[in-house]
């Protein structure tokens, strides 16, 4: 099975390149789901599409344990809305092959929790997001565990598919030196079959300006808002 | 005339409280900004017609029509991969300028690819705000730090929103909603539920409770009976799990992993950028820290500016005196 593992490094703040070292926490269940999968001939491969800054969360794949990392190279992806940084994902995704897709059910900047859905919708593949447990069942199927607010769903599915994980197995091995490098995929090999994006061009972004919360005034206030939670 | 599609989504037959909050809201917008609000309706059988069935619950939420999807593929819980389909078709037949949801993990799993199948520009986890007689969507990004505000304007790029629910829905008026069906073909998916719904254990349907450096190993311990008083599970800041004080599969945040659960009751947490990145943009925070200038204050729905410890053992024994605690 070839399964491959989107990841990106946290950006610091919006139109910055800059970034947060380490992996969001959906792309490193996400990452840990891939490699608690893998069996004997299988591939892990970490794949990002977005500037160099892109390169440690690859790096850290590749220490993790994943066999191969790929950093699509298109100035385009910068501050790309999410049709087109799926375009181009699916494009990547396309050229290596897959049979599973891995991704975090949200980053831990934007949040918008869209990219995964939106490459399975570019490459006509089903996929399930907020998912909590991938196992492998018989006959090459897929059994996976779908959280919800109260409830949980136990589904079967049979890849090519696009699985979007909210928790996985702890990452265990991600401070092992990698003698394997992040390789470059430049999309002028690429045929993208749409590329005009999507954002709201009006859009105005704030700080928030000091604590937010409503404050209690006693540890009664606290207990009585607690009481209310169960 | 534009059109705004509100998703309704049915627990045991019946429209969830998130679903009839976002159909107020999509109310609001429809009355001010002139346009028909839909419920969208996805159901294996047709609903029986009388005062308590749901076509009359969603006309008295505010729906001017109702798309009934009737298909027996259609029975709830719905997923994009069995439910998607039909929903775009409907979208197809009745064409948004607005699509709301009730912000849940069904609309996260149905939303972004209905967005992206209408060519529709996505928010999720957003409040619609009034400003100057206009509404804006916002919602908070970047671990909480920032707002992004984008005007809601009902023009030729659709939008697609997930709504948080800010309160309890309302009865806005009696007039009946007109019914509309819609035929959709629904084709066997890949994906079958093989089980469920199932409901989740306490520890992981409950509340997460949070430690974080304020604390030390005998208070940590009480951190673990307040969790289980509440019916929850606990977690750790970084700084917590590297003094030894928890496990670091504990560790949340850019380190570690995520808490997904509703609410999240935070104790001697700083609220560092690297731990807000765990916290789910649904989760409401509840925070107790001594400094007042914490960064969590800036994360948290609620706050108490006081000693977790002391607080700890207020809880233990307050929560404990009440007769529905601890299980």
């Amino acid at each position: 099975m070839k399964i491959i593992v989107l990841v990106r490094s946290p950006r610091a703040a919006p139109e910055s390149d800059e970034t947060l070292p380490g992996l969001s926490p959906g792309d490193r269940a996400a990452l840990a789901t891939g490699l608690a999968l893998r069996e004997e001939g299988d591939e892990v491969i970490a794949m990002a599409a977005g500037p160099p800054a892109d390169d440690q969360a690859l790096q850290l794949a590749l220490r993790a344990g994943a066999g191969q990392a790929l950093r699509i190279i298109d100035p385009a992806v910068r501050e790309a809305d999410l049709r087109t940084l799926a375009t181009v994902l699916a494009g990547g995704l396309r050229k290596t092959g897959f049979d599973l897709i891995l991704a975090g059910q949200r980053s831990a900047d934007w949040a918008s929790g869209g990219t995964g859905p939106a490459v399975a919708h570019m490459l006509r593949i089903p996929h399930v997001t907020s998912v909590t447990r991938v196992e492998r069942a018989a006959d090459g199927e897929l059994q996976l565990t779908q959280r919800r607010e109260r409830t949980s769903l136990h589904l079967v599915l049979r890849p090519p598919v696009l699985i979007a994980v909210t928790h996985g197995p702890q990452l265990t091995a991600e401070k092992t030196p990698s003698d394997t490098s992040v390789e470059g995929l430049s999309l002028a090999e690429m045929t993208l079959p749409f590329r005009r994006p999507l954002l709201c061009t009006d859009r105005e972004i704030r700080p928030i300006a000091g604590p937010t919360a409503k404050m209690l005034e006693t540890v009664e206030g606290l207990v009585d808002l607690l009481r209310q939670w169960r | 005339m534009a059109n705004i599609l509100t998703y309704i989504e049915l627990d045991q037959n019946e429209a969830t409280s998130a679903s009839l909050w976002a159909l107020n809201r999509g109310r609001d917008v429809a009355s001010d900004l002139g346009a028909t609000l839909y419920a969208v309706l996805p159901c294996a059988t047709t609903p029986t017609y009388d005062d308590e069935d749901i076509i009359a619950v969603l006309s008295r939420h505010g729906a001017d029509k109702v798309i009934l999807i009737s298909h027996h593929g259609l029975a709830p819980p719905a997923l994009f991969a069995t439910h998607g389909e039909a929903l775009v078709a409907a979208c197809h037949q009745f064409p948004p300028q607005l699509v709301i949801f009730p912000a849940s993990t069904e609309a996260h799993d149905l939303a972004p690819r209905l967005a992206i199948s209408l060519r529709a520009h996505y928010t999720p986890n957003a409040t619609f705000e009034k400003e100057d007689q206009r509404y804006l969507v916002v919602r908070r990004i970047f671990r909480r730090r920032l707002v992004i505000r984008e005007p809601l304007t009902l023009s030729e790029h659709p939008m697609v929103v997930t709504l948080h629910r800010g309160g309890d829905p309302e009865h806005l008026g009696d007039d009946e909603a007109e019914v509309v069906m819609v035929h959709a073909s629904v084709k066997t998916s890949q994906v079958r539920i093989e089980q469920g719904p199932v409901d989740l254990p306490d520890a992981e349907g409950g509340p997460t409770v949070g430690g974080g450096g304020g604390l030390n190993s005998a208070t940590f311990e009480q951190l673990e009976l307040v969790a289980r008083a509440l019916g929850g599970s606990i977690v750790a800041s970084t700084t917590a799990c590297s003094a030894g004080l928890a496990r670091s599969a504990r560790r949340v945040g850019l380190d570690g992993s995520v808490v997904e659960s509703p609410r999240y009751l935070a104790l001697g947490i700083s609220g560092s950028e690297r731990h807000v990145a765990g916290l789910a943009p649904h989760t409401e925070v509840v925070a107790v820290n001594t400094d007042p200038s914490a960064p969590i204050f800036a994360s948290a729905q609620h706050g108490l500016v006081a000693d977790a410890e002391g607080v700890l053992r207020e809880l233990l024994k307050r929560l404990n005196e009440d007769p529905g605690a601890a299980g």
